[in-house]
């Protein structure tokens, strides 16, 4: 087999974007084991990686590395054995070390709880800093929705084609206890999808993000809902408000 | 951050991975969950799903971490191509391509990514690449971010584009050899 046809073809292999029956021969040609063509490939992922790592950086939300630290943390809780005898022996050190250790894991709780708190922070602060390039950009568009009534929430929202939507709400009040605020896209098909949970500041006003690129022409507007700290997020539950993506002409 | 440091972090964090440190997944996510997700939401665009498909990325390197050899692999292309893959399939399903996930299931295999050469540091081959992007026309630029960054076929670009199909051919192709001339010349110097 002549491998010179399969050159130009490793990039497109490697992304799984190469189309048949050119697919079909490159990936029966490797599983015979062509040294030449595993070395293209292995070059080839590595180059696509590199292009896809020069795209835009986009915060994820805060709660994303939440939601990845406790699902992989349950995964990696040991499994607990019947190991008959050591028991014994394991309870013995357990409660000589316990007496040993209980100052230090307190001095370690406050130092964790310390970490933890620093490393939100440090979360938050990327949030607010995508906010305000978001806002900063000369290309971003300034919508208002304006409160219609007296009491209803209103705000602004920042829209940059690339950088993402940033929402200024104004006019909300306190969430009750176990409740939280939820950012949604409305999309002009298909049910809402959640974006992030957020906190008000003490008059009332809230910054909520939609980091990456904007699709307009997909996306209704941006809304607000109350919803309870451990429901699922299927649809909004009680909605607060919604912005509209594309600015009202009157 | 020099490759070989890089390098050395990455070495360490997978030995704790593998060793099923929980605070690994932690460290993890911070040197690489931006990025990843950065990668996973220029494809598919809605935050929620972005997330949802970084969630599934660590998972499956959770999973798949103890095949990863930590002395010649490399970790962050490993890491983008599982990210990538998640999100190319998830547009696939969407949009009823003929692509599916068992095309580029068998090329996030860690296998693939343990190399026995030395190589650059990060940031001079990104910037040899981001230089080689640069230099590529708008048309042969646009046809990169479609296939690397959204996924789309050949075909896909030609009807999205309203251009024939052997022009788009002749666009990636042409692209493509300037990005690996590029590439290839970096590593020989």
């Amino acid at each position: 087999m002549n491998c010179d046809q399969f050159q130009e073809a490793y990039e497109l292999y490697a992304l799984g974007l190469l189309e048949t029956p050119e697919r079909t021969r490159l990936a029966d040609h490797l599983r015979e084991g062509c040294p030449t063509c595993r070395s293209g490939v292995q070059r080839a992922l590595e180059q696509n990686a590199t292009v896809s790592s020069t795209v835009s950086l986009v915060n994820p939300s805060p709660r994303l590395r939440r939601r990845i630290v406790s699902s992989v943390g349950e995964k990696a809780t040991p499994q607990i054995e019947s190991l008959g005898w050591l028991w014994g022996v394991a309870a013995l050190a357990a409660a000589t070390i316990l007496a040993l250790t209980i100052g230090l894991s307190v001095q370690n709780r406050a130092w964790r709880a310390e970490r933890n708190q620093a490393r939100a922070a440090s979360s938050q602060l990327a949030h607010l800093s995508d906010a305000v390039k978001i806002m900063q950009a000369p290309e971003t568009e300034q919508i208002d929705f304006s409160a219609t009534a007296s009491g209803t929430p209103g705000g602004r929202l920042f829209v940059h084609r690339h950088l993402g939507v940033a929402l200024v709400a104004r006019g909300l009040s306190a969430a009750p206890a176990g409740w939280k605020y939820e950012s949604w896209i409305v999309p002009k098909s298909g049910p809402p999808q959640p974006v992030e949970d957020f906190e008000l500041d003490p008059a009332g006003q809230a910054i909520t993000v939609v980091p990456g690129p904007v699709r307009q022409d997909d996306w209704k507007e941006i809304a607000v809902s109350q919803e309870p700290e451990n429901g699922q997020l299927t649809r909004p539950t009680k909605l607060l408000l919604s912005a509209p993506l594309a600015a009202r002409r009157d | 951050m020099p490759r070989h440091a890089q390098s050395k972090k990455d070495h360490e964090l997978v030995t704790r991975l593998k060793s099923r440190d929980p605070q690994a997944a932690g460290v993890l996510f911070d040197r690489y969950g931006k990025l990843l997700y950065s990668v996973i939401i220029r494809a598919v665009g809605t935050p929620a799903t972005a997330e949802d498909l970084v969630h599934e990325t660590f998972l499956r390197v959770w999973n798949r971490i103890h095949t990863f050899d930590e002395a010649h692999g490399n970790l962050e292309a490993w890491l983008i191509t599982v990210a990538r893959n998640r999100a190319f399939d998830y547009r696939w399903s969407l949009s009823g391509s003929e692509m599916s996930g068992a095309s580029t299931d068998s090329l996030d295999q860690p296998g693939w990514f343990a190399s026995a050469r030395e190589t650059s540091d990060r940031q001079a081959r990104q910037a040899a690449v981001r230089e080689a992007l640069e230099a590529l026309n708008r048309e042969q630029r646009e046809v990169v971010e479609l296939t690397h960054l959204q996924g789309m076929t050949q075909t896909e670009i030609a009807e999205k584009l309203q251009r024939p199909l052997d022009t788009i051919k002749g666009l990636v192709r042409s692209a493509l050899r300037n990005l690996r001339a590029a590439t290839m010349t970096y590593k020989t110097q």
